[in-house]
C-alpha cells in the first residue's frame, strides 16, 4: 500500500483511497513526514504537499461481513470533498484476506461519476514487498493517461522516486542534464500532476532514477514498455553511482541524445571539479589503511563505486571483511564481483579482527559494534554524480581528519 | 460442563443430530445450550421452532452494546440456543466471524450455569475461524457425524487432522463418529472400520428414517414431534452415550489414498 501511494503522491489531482483499517495509513503518512524533515535537514525547500491519503477505516465487524460498504461511503466523502480527477484504491491485507470486491466497486464509481478509478491486485504486505503496488499502480497511469505523440529532441522524463525532484539524485541529473542543454520535463511516477501527465511522452528520452539494487527488473520492464509503447529512447543499467559510472552515464547520454559535443564538454568540467577536490582530498587521504566491510547482497550493493572512490583518494585497502551476515551463494557472488575490480585479501570477521586495529578507516555496509575506529557507513542508495562522489570523498577527508581517536559511525 | 463440539461433512445431518440429542438431553433435566456456528444460522431451527432472529454477529454489527438477552433465545424444554451467525455468501469471512462470535460469547459470560454445552460447526474445518471450538478450548469433546459415502468420510477424515493437530498441545480429544445413514452398502461396517482406523469406535449408528424428514418439515426435533419413535430412542441413546463418554482419543487420521482402499474393500 506504501507503495502504492507513492506512485501519486505528488500527483495533484488525485485522491488515494486505502481500503484498510486506519492504522495502515501509518506508514505512508510517516515516509511523508520522513520527506518533508529530510528536506528540512538539508536545507531544501520542498515544492509540494502530497495528495490526500484517506482510508476506509475497515474494523473487526467488516471483516466478518464485508468491507465494500465501508469503501463505498468513503469513496462518495472523497469525491464530495476534494473534487478529484482520478482516485487510486490501494488494498489491505484484510480486503485481500476476506476477498473484498474493489474492482467491481471501482467500476461502479467509474460509471456513476465518470472518473477514472486505479485499483491494484496486491494486498498489503500479503505480496511481500513495496514495489508491487507501485510498479502496479505506474503501468495502470500509463493505460489509463498516455498517448504516443511527437517527441521534442534533447528532452528527457525522470523514472524512479530517489527522494523525488527536490532529493540528491534528481537534482544532481537534472544539474548534468541541464548542462548539456537538455530540458527535464518530469519525474514519473509520483511527481507530474495529471494535467502535465501526457506531456511526458513528449519526451525524447528516458533516464531512471535507480541502480543495480531491487528494482533494476522492474524498471527494466517500464522502460520497455515506454519504449516500445511510446518510442521513448532510454539508457538501460547505466546509473550515475561513482565516477566510473556518472562519466559513462554522460558519454551515453551524449549518444543517446545526439549531443556528444556537449556531453564531452561537460565531462571535461565535471573531471576538473572532482580534480580539484581530489587535490585539497589527497595530502590527508593518501596511504590511509582502509578496510572495507560488505554485509549486503550484490542485488543491493555492488562494490565498484567504492573501491573506484578508494583508489581516486589513493587510501591503502589493506582487507576487504565479508561479514557474517552472508549465505554461503550469496559470499560467493560477492567474492567473484569484488574479484573483478580488485585482487586484495578478503576476510571473514574472525580473520580481519587484527586488520581493524591497524585500519585508519572502515567503510562499512553495517554499523561494527565496539570498535575502536573510525567507520562510514555506505548507504543502500548512495549519492550520485560529480557531487555525489564528492561528498562521499569529503565525509573521508574530513572524517580522517577529525582529531578524535576512533569508534562511532559517520552516515553520509 | 460438558462441552462438545459436532463437526461433520456439509449437509451429512450435524444440525438434526446435534438439536435432537440437545433435545435429549434436557429431557434428561439437564441445563443445555446449543451454539450454531454456521453463518446459515440454522443449527437451532428445530429446537426454536423458527430460523434464529438475532445472531451475535449480528448484534456484534448493529449495536454498540450487547445485552446478553440480545443473543440467547429460548428453545424447547428451555435450551438456550446462540447461532454464531455471519457474512451473506460470498463476502466476508465467516472463519473470522466464528472466531469474534465466540470471544464475545465468552466476554458476556451468559453461558455460566449449563450442564452441556453443544457447539454445531459448519462443515468441513476449513481454516482457522472453524477450528476455535477445538483450538481455544471452547469444546473438549469432539463428535464428527458422517456416512459411508467416500467424500462424507473424507471430510471426516480431515476433521480428524484437525483434532489430532489441537490435541497435541492441548485437552480436545475425539468422542467418536457417529454414523448418519445414507443407506450405502456394508455402511455400518464400513464405519465401524473407519471409526477403529481413527483410533476411536462408532458410537451411534442412526438409520435413515422418513420421521426426521417430517420433524423437520414441522420445524421440530424428533424428540419434540414423535417422541415414542425407534429414532427418537436412538437420540436419547446417543446423548446418553455422549454424557458418560471417558473413551477420548487422539485420533489417527488416514491418508486419501488409504480411505480410497477401505471404502473400496466394503464395495462403495
Amino acid at each position: 500500500m506504501p507503495g502504492v501511494w507513492r506512485a501519486v503522491a505528488y500527483t495533484d489531482g488525485v485522491v488515494v483511497i486505502f481500503h484498510s483499517p486506519r492504522a495502515c495509513a501509518h506508514i505512508a503518512r510517516t515516509m511523508d513526514i520522513n520527506t518533508h524533515y529530510r528536506s528540512l535537514g538539508e536545507g531544501r525547500q520542498e515544492e509540494r504537499a502530497s495528495v490526500p491519503l484517506l482510508s476506509s477505516q475497515l474494523e473487526e465487524k467488516h471483516s466478518i461481513f464485508g468491507g465494500v460498504d465501508r469503501l463505498r461511503k468513503c469513496i462518495a466523502f472523497a469525491i464530495e470533498k476534494y473534487q478529484p480527477k482520478c482516485l487510486v484504491l490501494g488494498n489491505s491485507c484484510v480486503a485481500g484476506v476476506i476477498g473484498d470486491d474493489v474492482e467491481s466497486v471501482a467500476k461502479e464509481v467509474e460509471e456513476e461519476y465518470g472518473l477514472p478509478v486505479l485499483t491494484v491486485d496486491s494486498y498489503g504486505f500479503l505480496d511481500g514487498e513495496y514495489y508491487e503496488g507501485y510498479f502496479e499502480i505506474t503501468y495502470k497511469l500509463i493505460d489509463r493517461f498516455l498517448q504516443p505523440q511527437e517527441h521534442v529532441p534533447k528532452t528527457v522524463v525522470l523514472l524512479g522516486d530517489s527522494g523525488g525532484p527536490w532529493g540528491h539524485y534528481a537534482t544532481e541529473a537534472t544539474r548534468l542534464l541541464q548542462a548539456m542543454g537538455v530540458k527535464v520535463i518530469g519525474q514519473f511516477p509520483g511527481y507530474m500532476t495529471l494535467e502535465d501527465l501526457p506531456r511526458l511522452t513528449s519526451a525524447e528520452a528516458m533516464v531512471v532514477l535507480g541502480g543495480r539494487g531491487q528494482t533494476h527488473d522492474d524498471f527494466n520492464k517500464l522502460t520497455k514498455i515506454l519504449e516500445e509503447r511510446f518510442g521513448l529512447k532510454s539508457l538501460p543499467g547505466i546509473y550515475p553511482v561513482g565516477w566510473q559510472q556518472t562519466e559513462r552515464w554522460l558519454v551515453e547520454i551524449g549518444k543517446l541524445l545526439d549531443c556528444e559535443a556537449q556531453a564531452c564538454e561537460v565531462l571535461t568540467k565535471e573531471r576538473l571539479a572532482l580534480q580539484k577536490s581530489l587535490q585539497q582530498f589527497l595530502p590527508v587521504t593518501k596511504n590511509k589503511k582502509t578496510v572495507l566491510c560488505i554485509g549486503r547482497w550484490l542485488m543491493y550493493f555492488h562494490p565498484d563505486a567504492v573501491l573506484g572512490t578508494i583508489k581516486n583518494l589513493e587510501l591503502d585497502l589493506t582487507g576487504i571483511i565479508l561479514l557474517d551476515a552472508y549465505e554461503e551463494e550469496y559470499r560467493q557472488e560477492m567474492v567473484a564481483a569484488l574479484r573483478l575490480h580488485t585482487d586484495v585479501s578478503i576476510y571473514t570477521n574472525i580473520d580481519g579482527e587484527a586488520l581493524l586495529k591497524e585500519a585508519d578507516l572502515v567503510l562499512t555496509t553495517h554499523e561494527l559494534q565496539d570498535k575502536n575506529v573510525k567507520q562510514i557507513f555506505l548507504p543502500m542508495l548512495p549519492k550520485v554524480g560529480t557531487n555525489g562522489e564528492i561528498e562521499f570523498m569529503q565525509a573521508i577527508y574530513r572524517v580522517l581528519c577529525s582529531r578524535h581517536g576512533g569508534g562511532g559511525m559517520i552516515y553520509v | 460442563m460438558k462441552k462438545i463440539a459436532i463437526y461433520g461433512k456439509g449437509g451429512i445431518g450435524k444440525s438434526t443430530t446435534t438439536a435432537n440429542v440437545s433435545a435429549a438431553l434436557s429431557e434428561q433435566g439437564l441445563n443445555v445450550c446449543q451454539i450454531g456456528c454456521d453463518p446459515k444460522n440454522d443449527s437451532t431451527r428445530l429446537l426454536l421452532g423458527r430460523i434464529c432472529s438475532q445472531t451475535v454477529l449480528d448484534v456484534v454489527r448493529d449495536k454498540e452494546e450487547i445485552l446478553p438477552e440480545d443473543i440467547v433465545h429460548l428453545g424447547y424444554n428451555g435450551i438456550k440456543c446462540v447461532e454464531a451467525g455471519g457474512p451473506e455468501p460470498g463476502v466476508g469471512c465467516a472463519g473470522r466471524g466464528i472466531i469474534v462470535a465466540l470471544e464475545k460469547l465468552r466476554s458476556l459470560n451468559v453461558i455460566e450455569d449449563e450442564d452441556v454445552l453443544l457447539y454445531d460447526v459448519l462443515g468441513d474445518v476449513v481454516c482457522g475461524g472453524f477450528a476455535v471450538p477445538i483450538r481455544e478450548g471452547y469444546a473438549t469433546d469432539i463428535y464428527i457425524v458422517s456416512s459411508g459415502e467416500l467424500m462424507s468420510l473424507y471430510a471426516a477424515n480431515n476433521i480428524a487432522k484437525g483434532i489430532k493437530r489441537f490435541a497435541l498441545r492441548g485437552g480436545v480429544r475425539l468422542g467418536g463418529i457417529i454414523g448418519n445413514s445414507r443407506n450405502t452398502p456394508n455402511e455400518k461396517n464400513l464405519l465401524e472400520e473407519f471409526a477403529k482406523r481413527l483410533n476411536t469406535k462408532l458410537v451411534a449408528f442412526i438409520p435413515r428414517d422418513v420421521v426426521v424428514n417430517k420433524a423437520e418439515n414441522n420445524r421440530q426435533t424428533v424428540l419434540q414431534y414423535a417422541p415414542e419413535s425407534t429414532q427418537a430412542q436412538i437420540y436419547r441413546s446417543l446423548s446418553k452415550y455422549i454424557m458418560n463418554n471417558e473413551n477420548l482419543s487422539v485420533p489417527t487420521p488416514m491418508s486419501f489414498e488409504e480411505l480410497e482402499k477401505l471404502v473400496e474393500k466394503y464395495g462403495n
